[in-house]
């Protein structure tokens, strides 16, 4: 019994070992063959100019709202070729005010730009179906409501579609944090991201041409999403969703790895929670949904997505919960040990083993260190000694926090599942 | 209980692996280093440019 635990056991890491090895030399490729310089300053004119529409959802956002309106209106892209509409969704605060009062400034007279008040249902995903019978754009793009794009962010996003406009259904961005030096956990969260990234997106890209939809910084071709009926109404990760329900048709999506945005992260951690929590429980949904694709006919890359997400979130989970009991219960066995001999400890390994498992760890440990530090030295200014300390520490305390919720996530599922009831709400992530 | 018994050929399988990726890690961190080194040199140039 223990024997086979042990194979298990040691299949489980390696697997997970070889998964970041390969995604982060993909990563690395991708670095390797972008360390040339962009001169943003002298881009060259696209082959032809799209009309976009830029999609704003916003539910009482009146702190961040103001910022992101202006950065997308000072986008480079011809102002008669964008169209903005920004929905004030289910609003009790000045969020709509605030947006028509920038309107008012005269340098952003005469904008196509349009402010709309919304009561109906469906989150987010309600916003985007509403403005996909109203948009006039070729294609959509979404920014979230503290999300600013960089000034050239739509002119890269545009610039990769048009690549291979049949094959490229959307193509994403990056997102950066831009409250990151605000404490602890929103350090915690920018190595997270800038590893996310620099590293997953660019590997997942450059080896397998496999691209996720995030919530904001990405365009979208809107005949694409109207003929497979838009997105999920209510659901929570619409992304997900959507990113699956494109490969099904044998879309791409497509890293546009220049194209960037400041988003705003949890400062607390109630907000990084409660965030995190509605990610999880939104993807396993999405999991458990795809599920099926891995025994059918669909592409390959939903076979390997379903493949990446069910390793992550549920085998490699169970296993680090596992181990983690083990651990405990072997030190509360050992302390008790102390008192009354006879009893021994649950797993207790002998002289090579150990030693075998104890560089395996070495070995993902430094993994997760050179994986971090491989990202910060790709994204300017993040290369620090800071971030080197940060990150070290983030091992043993921010990555931690991941297992909590997921715990929490699939509590919730298991108990919507077996109550019939959803009892998971959308949580808007607090802006600060 | 002790985990010593385990099944003979698990053991140098194990090994080999682990020897593996230890190769392939360091292969990584000299990319690391390669990467570190070049996009400093390039951020310096970048930020002198601006400076000026």
């Amino acid at each position: 019994m223990l024997d086979s635990l042990y194979v298990i056991a040691i299949i489980t890491i390696w697997l997970s070992i070889v998964m970041t090895i390969v995604t982060l030399i993909g990563g690395v490729i991708f670095i390797f063959k972008h360390l040339t310089h962009t001169n943003i300053e002298d881009l060259p004119p696209l082959a032809r100019y799209p009309i976009v529409t830029v999609v704003v959802p916003a539910h009482n956002e009146a702190l961040v709202i103001q910022d992101t309106i202006q950065a997308i209106l000072r986008l480079n892209y011809p102002t008669d070729k964008l169209e903005v509409l920004m929905y004030a969704d289910n609003c009790n605060d000045t969020t709509a005010d605030e947006v028509r009062a920038l309107m008012q400034r005269p340098e952003f007279k005469g904008r196509n730009l349009k402010v709309i008040e919304r009561t109906g249902t469906g989150g987010k995903a309600g916003v985007l179906n509403d403005a996909l019978k109203i948009a006039a754009g070729e294609y959509l793009g979404v920014y979230d409501a503290d999300a600013a794009p960089e000034t050239n962010a739509l002119y890269f996003l545009v610039q990769k579609v048009l690549e291979n406009p049949t094959r490229y259904a959307a193509a994403f961005g990056r997102n950066k944090t831009r409250n990151y030096q605000q404490n602890f956990l929103t350090r915690c969260i920018n190595l997270e991201i800038v590893n996310t990234q620099r590293i997953q997106h660019t590997g997942l890209w450059q080896l397998f041409k496999i691209g996720r939809i995030p919530g904001t910084n990405f365009i979208i071709n809107k005949a694409i999403v109207k003929s497979i009926g838009g997105w999920n109404n209510g659901a929570l990760t619409e992304d997900t969703a959507i990113s699956f329900s494109l490969m099904r048709e044998g879309k791409l999506i497509a890293l546009a790895h220049r194209a960037e945005a400041f988003q705003q992260e949890p400062e607390t951690l109630f907000a990084y929670y409660n965030q995190r929590k509605r990610w999880a429980r939104g993807n396993y949904e999405v999991i458990m949904a795809n599920l099926k694709h891995l025994f059918d006919r669909t592409p390959w890359r939903i076979k390997l997505e379903v493949f990446y997400y069910v390793c992550t979130f549920f085998w490699f989970n169970a296993a680090i919960v596992i181990s983690n009991a083990i651990f405990l219960i072997n030190i509360f066995l050992a302390s008790i040990q102390t008192v009354f001999p006879q009893i021994h400890q649950l797993v207790a390994l002998g002289g090579p083993l150990s030693t075998l498992f104890m560089i395996n760890w070495v070995l993902m440990f430094y993994l997760y260190l050179l994986q971090i530090n491989i990202a910060l030295a790709s994204d300017y200014g993040q290369a620090t000694v800071t971030n080197f300390i940060y990150a070290i520490v983030s091992y043993f305390t921010y990555a931690q926090l991941f297992i909590i919720v997921s715990v929490a996530a699939m509590y919730d599922m298991a108990r919507d599942k077996l109550t019939g009831k959803r009892h998971t709400q959308w949580y808007k992530t607090q802006r600060f | 209980m002790v985990l010593g018994s385990i099944v003979g050929w698990l053991f140098p399988v194990s090994l080999t692996v682990t020897i593996v990726f230890g190769a392939v890690v360091l292969g990584l961190s000299i990319c690391w280093w390669l990467i570190f080194k070049w996009t400093v040199r390039r951020f310096n140039t970048e930020g002198k440019r601006h400076a000026r």
